[in-house]
């Protein structure tokens, strides 16, 4: 029979290292459906017959935030056969307080001090012993890092499941909470086994709801509520937490010693300049510049040059030694093997422009993941929440949205996961549906290809793209906020911040591969897959009734074009109206890469490099630069690809909100980008038409959103800081 | 011949690549990112 | 009374009691802010909100607004 072993702890606590370190290259990674946020499992290395289950980082089993449901959910329901509490040793304190809750569960605990490492360095000791003793289960000292001592840790876990010993609380509350306890303990139903008793009891004391709708048979309790909140002048939820806090004071002093007293650590020294406060923004100001600019202009250019026109191009030079592009290569090789013509055609014009025209772009993507992945693990993230929540707040988010945005740089789909670390439902329904428009590492060619092919690589369009992005999350935020949906009172915001560290080079380099080997892995797969149908559709058609292969001059009558040219229209007022630009907007719901897929066997890039002309030439003379733009903003803000949109509805975990989401990205990409490629036609060529007085009435009607609406709401609603989490959408009403 | 050869390995690409992708959806990896997430699991930053 | 939003950086103050309700209070109860413990204010965000503070030995970062519903001595 298979164990099963359960990792929980606090955010941040290394679980995740631990995770890695236990269970090794022998992962499978799960996804169970119906619940929002999934646990990860593995196997222990080395026993076949161990899983290993990673639930999420919490801070406590209350029943206020997603991640804390489910993991609770999970080690009720489930029980899994030992819990793994893992415990940051230089947080020790507060650690803790999840430990009292997790030993209340009536499952085999063991607790892992892990970051002893850093504690030894900090001069601490901390008393395994004394500590064992205090909470009633085995306690092993680990650096998930380094790697000590986690075998031994996983070796006493799978000891300890197989005798069932199981966790009894050594932990006692002030008599007089225990008394009540007692009596609610008598008073459960006989459902519920006798070492989950105490557990059931708390949480019916706390008027934890959600506890109770899973109880068959709920005893009253009222009169012992009123009894002990009387006795104590306070909430019984508050009671029990503080009685928690009072006991692991009372033993911290055994079990913790500290060695240095007060001297500022190298943390608190970076964190004296980075979050001080006149220099918080420009440094936070340069850092975003540097992250886009190094990976999008300067070392990324470089890079996707050399394997646009090199590799994948006419050829470029090792050490003096010509090599011919991979093109000229497999052309040569297929005319010498002789091979047909079409699969000729299908081979260099489908899969050799398609894939090659993304597979271009992986260098560019993997200086941003580097970025990415030390931004990530040294600690700044945290504080860029922290210095830019006062901003975010006016615009109805929350600071914490900023990470799912920076996360979303490199992929919207993480970056939509990410979005669960938000407590407040309206501020992660706001995040998850404004995520995306920060464009990600796929749009980064569409942005690349529009920048080079039409505005001859000039520095602006990148950033501006970004621009473009954080102005339609800033829009939203300011224009949702006022629906009746999104009303209330800003939520509250309460975060850790966890010490700097320096990420391990094989951390990053590991995060920079995995993140590059899954955009690699795409175009391997569904983009290869793509750019054969999109090949196939566009070089077979019926000429004069009759269905055959076409020639390049004749790929206006292909099935493609048919189809294209069926939705085609829609875009007109976009400025992009022909059915090569339609169908690659299309195809970039597959996945944002194949737009620029598309445009490669559409335009046949491969063709003309061969040639050695200008690669991007032949798009450039098939769009004006404002309708291009227009196209580019389109594809920016309208909605993401199927995974992506796959994130979005799991996460919200409903249809309307779902559709509401997608409806209203491409809603505003179609108004926005009309309002581009309109006035710029307009100030460009002074041309004036019906659509240009649609899309002055769009625009205005925009402002209206954005200015007016919010005025009105502002007399009569003044913004007030709040400290409750409730809906007020009956005042709002009334207001409007 | 070499129609037969080349075509040949085109198909067995694109029945690799079928393949990978259904072993992938199988195993509850997004095609996207590669993940759900196998390291990060959308906590990226933690 | 007064709230640690009123305090000042480079202070450290007392909890005495915590005011509000559901979520909002258990989750700062739950980040270790409970009657009697030590909390020094280490510093305030650049544009003035939200602020730090050190409390049992953590960095934590909290909006003033929920500073307020913190009564301290």
């Amino acid at each position: 029979m298979s164990i099963k072993i359960a990792l929980a702890g606090n955010p941040n606590c290394g679980k995740t290292t631990l995770f890695n370190a236990l269970t090794g290259s022998n992962q499978f990674v799960g996804n169970w459906p119906g619940v929002t946020v999934e646990k990860k499992e593995g196997k222990l290395k080395g026993h076949k017959d161990v899983i290993i289950m990673d639930l999420p980082g919490i801070y406590s089993l209350s029943p206020y935030t997603l991640e804390e449901v489910v993991a609770r959910n999970y080690l009720i329901g489930e029980r899994p056969d030992a819990i793994l509490n893992i415990v940051d040793g230089t947080n020790i304190e507060r650690n803790l307080y999840l430990s009292t809750q997790l030993m209340e569960l009536g499952i085999p605990v063991i607790m892992a001090v892990n970051m002893m490492d850093i504690v030894e360095k900090n001069g601490d000791r901390i008393h395994i012993d004394r500590l064992s003793k205090k909470l009633g289960c085995e306690v092993v000292e680990i650096s998930a890092l380094k790697g000590t001592g986690i075998e031994k840790a996983a070796q006493k876990a799978i000891t300890l499941a197989n005798q069932k010993n199981i966790a009894i609380p050594v932990h006692k509350f002030a008599p007089e909470v225990e008394s009540v306890l007692d009596v609610v303990e008598q008073k459960l139903g006989s459902d519920i086994v006798k070492e989950q008793k105490r557990f059931f009891a708390i949480k019916l004391l706390e008027k934890d709801d959600k506890i109770q709708s899973q109880m068959k048979l709920v005893p009253d309790i009222s009169k012992e509520i009123e009894q002990i909140e009387k006795l104590f002048d306070d909430d019984t939820e508050s009671i029990i937490t503080n009685e928690r806090y009072v006991y692991i004071s009372s033993i911290i002093g055994e079990c913790y010693t500290k060695g240095r007293k007060d001297s500022l650590t190298i943390s608190d020294k970076i964190d004296r300049i980075v979050t001080n406060r006149i220099l918080a923004l420009p440094i936070f100001a340069v850092v975003m510049f540097i992250v886009y600019y190094v990976s999008v202009t300067t070392v990324g250019t470089w890079a996707t040059d050399w394997a646009n026109d090199g590799l994948f191009g006419e050829g470029w030079s090792l050490f003096g030694l010509e090599v011919p592009g991979i093109p000229i290569l497999l052309d040569s090789a297929l005319t010498a093997i002789g091979c047909a013509d079409w699969l000729h055609g299908l081979i260099l014009d489908g899969i050799v422009a398609g894939v090659g025209a993304v597979l271009g772009f992986v260098p560019q993507m993997l200086v941003l993941f580097i970025f990415l992945a030390f931004l990530e693990a040294c600690g700044y993230m945290a504080r860029v929440a922290f210095i830019m929540d006062r901003i975010f707040r006016k615009f109805g988010l929350s600071g914490k949205s900023f990470i799912p945005m920076l996360i979303g740089t490199g992929c919207g789909v993480p970056g939509v996961m990410a979005s669960r670390t938000i407590e407040n439902d309206r501020d992660r329904k706001m995040t998850i549906m404004t995520t995306t428009f920060i464009p990600c590492g796929a749009k980064l060619p569409i942005i690349a290809l529009i920048a080079g092919a039409l505005f001859g690589g000039a520095w602006w369009v990148a950033p501006s793209a970004y621009f473009v992005g954080i102005a339609a999350i800033i829009c939203s935020g300011i224009i949702l906020k006022k629906t009746k949906m999104f009303a209330g009172d800003p939520a509250p915001f309460v975060m850790e911040l966890p010490s700097y560290h320096m990420p391990t080079v094989g951390n990053v380099l590991r995060s920079m591969w995995e993140r590059g080997w899954s955009f690699i892995k795409k175009a391997g797969t569904i983009i290869l897959l793509s750019t054969i149908v999109v090949w196939f559709t566009t070089f077979f058609g019926w000429v004069d009734g009759q269905f055959r292969m076409l020639e390049d001059m004749e790929i206006d009558h292909s099935i493609l074009a048919s189809i294209g040219s069926l939705v085609s229209w829609i875009f007109i007022p976009l400025g992009w109206g022909d059915w090569k630009s339609a169908v690659a907007a299309i195809t970039g719901l597959v996945a944002k890469e194949n737009v620029v897929g598309t445009f490669g066997i559409l335009f046949g890039f491969a063709e003309v490099a061969e040639d050695g002309t200008e690669i991007w030439g032949t798009l450039a003379g098939s769009m004006t630069a404002i309708a291009a733009y227009s196209f580019l903003v389109f594809n920016l803000l309208c909605a993401p690809c199927f995974a992506a949109m796959g994130a979005i509805k799991r996460e919200m975990n409903n249809a309307k909100w779902f559709w509401f989401a997608i409806g209203y990205q491409t809603a505003l990409a179609y108004v926005v980008s009309m309002c581009v490629y309109q006035f710029g036609t307009l100030f460009t060529t002074g041309s004036f038409g019906i659509l240009t007085v649609v899309a002055l009435l769009f625009f205005l009607g925009f402002i209206y959103l954005l200015f007016f609406l919010g005025f009105i709401y502002l007399l009569f609603r003044p913004y007030k800081e709040s400290s409750s989490l409730k809906l007020d959408t009956k005042n709002f009403a009334r207001a409007k | 011949m070499g129609t037969i050869i080349v075509g040949g390995i085109v198909l067995c690409l694109t029945a690799a690549a079928i393949g990978s992708m259904i072993h992938d959806k199988k195993n509850g990896k997004s095609i996207q990112c590669g993940g759900d997430c196998k390291h990060c699991g959308g906590h990226c930053g933690q | 009374m007064k709230t640690l939003k009123d305090v000042s950086c480079g202070e450290t103050v007392k909890v005495t009691k915590l005011t509000g309700e559901g979520p909002v209070k258990r989750r700062i109860m739950d980040m270790g802010i409970t009657k009697g413990v030590d909390i020094f204010v280490r510093k305030v965000a650049p544009l003035g909100d939200p602020i730090e503070v050190m409390v049992r030995g953590y960095e934590l970062s909290l909006r003033k607004a929920d500073a307020e519903m913190i009564s301290v001595e």
